[in-house]
């Protein structure tokens, strides 16, 4: 273990920022560099079977510095976890701003140790668990005009109201197409369910677990309906990609398949 | 027709809550985290929430794509330089024994 060592703000570096927890490798115990956050030496700390990647930090948490400081961060905790994916076939990743301090008259190094220590099985059965697995985010966004076209091309019920609408004078004729928009409506709420339930089904047959997240906010020309994380096996990540290019397609949809990231969502 | 967009790389926006808010979170004593201090999760995203708006600008993609590639090759550039010191020490060994 390395000893503390003062940071450039002049705060001494008591506490250990840890980004993750990898197998322990008795080969590889190597530094992965100055590529953590604000560019601290990212080193492996390792007690019994489990390594824990960390940098030396003040026993504080990382906040201001401003947008770009925050972004680079959340970019390079990113980095970190990506590397330690290739480095080591699997990471269980920390949330941002897990530190460790010193505590009871015990270093940090030791709390870390002491803590390695006593879940070591269970840290390492979690890692166990997601070794050859990565996570993936799948969207999937809608073109609300074309989505309606279909509608009403498609919809018996929208056909024979405008066939209706076309016979009556044109007051009669406004509430008609009133009752168009409201079947519209109701078609396009069925229709998003459906492609939920769709997409749903497809990403969980090729996925070891999908969890669903909160749809964003989109755009009047692209709607997101879909945001799924899906924990894939990287033998079935094919399967995924070809599901995601069936699904891009069907006319009016977008298809966004990102990854393999780290399993952020699946610890 | 719809498009399909693939990609191995993720965007800061793909990456906020999933680094921010996820991942294992410990509750020990030793620990100072997130969820410990939830002020500071909210600072944090505070100060980026503007971002999902930034990254609409064509500047701010290229920002985050060079950020990203410089990442990505000192880490490929650490990784070779991991490499070649164990391919000289596994020459050397050979030597040593012939």
């Amino acid at each position: 273990m390395t000893g503390t060592r003062p940071r450039e703000d002049g705060r001494q570096s008591v506490a250990r920022y840890v980004y993750g927890i990898v197998p322990a490798d008795e080969t590889d115990r190597n530094d992965l560099g100055d590529i953590g956050l604000d560019g601290s030496r990212v080193r492996v700390v390792t007690q019994g079977r489990v390594s824990a990647l960390v940098h030396d930090c003040a026993a504080q948490p990382y906040d201001g510095g401003g947008e770009s400081v925050a972004a680079a961060r959340v970019l390079a905790q990113h980095e970190v976890l990506l590397l330690a994916m290739r480095r080591w076939g699997v990471v269980l990743p920390m949330t941002f701003n897990t530190i460790v301090a010193p505590s009871d008259g015990r270093s940090a190094d030791d709390s870390l140790l002491h803590w390695l220590a006593d879940e070591n099985v269970s840290l390492r059965a979690r890692v166990d668990a997601l070794v050859g697995k990565a996570e993936f985010g799948l969207q999937v966004f809608y073109v609300p005009a074309a989505f309606l076209r279909r509608i009403a091309e498609e919809s018996a019920e929208v056909r024979r109201l405008e066939e209706e609408a076309k016979t009556k004078t044109a007051g009669l004729a406004y509430f008609t197409r009133q009752e168009i928009n409201k079947v519209l409506r109701k078609e396009l709420d069925e229709g998003i369910r459906d492609l939920v339930t769709t997409v749903y089904t497809g990403a969980r047959a090729c996925s070891d677990r999908v969890t669903i997240e909160k749809v964003k906010r989109g755009t009047d020309e692209l709607m997101m309906a879909v945001n799924l994380s899906c924990l894939v096996a990287l033998v079935r990540a094919d399967d995924l990609q070809a599901f995601a290019v069936e699904m891009s397609g069907r006319d009016g949809l977008t298809v966004r398949l990102v990854g393999p990231l780290p399993p952020y969502s699946f610890c | 027709m719809g498009s399909s967009v693939l990609r191995p790389e993720a965007t800061l926006v793909d990456l906020l809550d999933r680094v921010l808010d996820r991942g294992l979170v410990i509750h020990a004593d030793i620990m100072i985290t997130l969820a410990g201090i939830p002020l500071v999760g909210l600072n944090l995203r505070a100060q980026l929430a503007g971002m999902e708006t930034m990254m609409a600008d064509p500047a701010m993609r290229e920002w985050d794509a060079r950020v990203r590639a410089r990442a990505s090759m000192r880490a490929e550039a650490k990784l070779q330089a991991q490499a070649d010191e164990l391919t000289v020490e596994t020459e050397m060994e050979e030597a040593a024994v012939a």
